[in-house]
């Protein structure tokens, strides 16, 4: 089940952001053209939106997962 | 962005509304069984309408039904790993049919909305407007 919320809450978290780098035009000729160190501009128009949200709705899922612990801890497991 | 949160709102809590309904319909009456259905639709909702609208924004096209279909058989997935996990006392095989039952119920009431309000001309909720944008 930790497992499970790890997954969630990452793809959450980072989705958004290797969707916008996918999308960024900063690799005209394929991935090979990113050279190590190459400054990758993530933050662009709309993809702090995205962040941000999927930041909420990780946050969300950490705190239903809380309470759900907190139910499963007082129905005696 | 305001009308998108308060249609976000709306049908969150219409999901709401149809899920606790059907774990009381299933028996599911206890605090502690309706207050999972509620924390674990918390965890599943914002979850699935983030996956849906983030899709549909990266592809300028809305999920289609059948990206839908896939996702909300996920979710019933989830939900049901998630009842487990909180009631353990409690049958997996009974928390699965819960499961299965809440997400066809507050899917089949999302299409049929869905395809009202787009007859109708009017705009429907963020998570719904994907079904009825497709259709």
């Amino acid at each position: 089940m930790k497992r499970i919320l790890a997954i969630v809450m990452m793809l959450a978290l980072v989705l958004p952001i290797n969707a916008r780098v996918a999308q960024a035009d900063v690799v005209p000729e394929g991935p090979s053209a990113l050279q190590w160190g190459q400054e990758v501009p993530i933050v662009e128009r709309g993809s702090a939106t995205y962040v941000a949200a999927g930041s909420i709705v990780a946050g969300v899922a950490g705190l239903s997962f809380g309470a759900l612990y907190f139910i499963r801890k007082r129905n005696g497991r | 962005m305001a009308g998108d949160v308060r249609s976000y709102a709306v049908a969150f809590l219409l999901t709401l509304v149809l899920e606790v309904s059907a774990a009381l319909a299933l028996g599911f009456r206890k605090r502690s069984e309706l207050a999972s259905v509620i924390w674990v639709n918390v965890f599943s909702h914002p979850l699935l309408v983030y996956v849906i609208w983030l899709v549909a924004s990266l592809r300028s096209a809305p999920l289609g039904l059948a990206g839908v279909s896939v996702l909300e058989a996920l979710v019933a997935l989830l939900e049901w790993r998630l009842l487990c996990f909180a009631l353990p006392r409690q049958p997996a095989s009974r928390l699965l049919v819960l499961s299965l039952i809440m997400n066809s119920l507050s899917f089949l009431t999302g299409l049929f909305l869905a395809v009202g309000s787009y007859f109708a001309g009017r705009e429907a909720s963020l998570y719904l407007n994907d079904r009825a944008r497709f259709l």
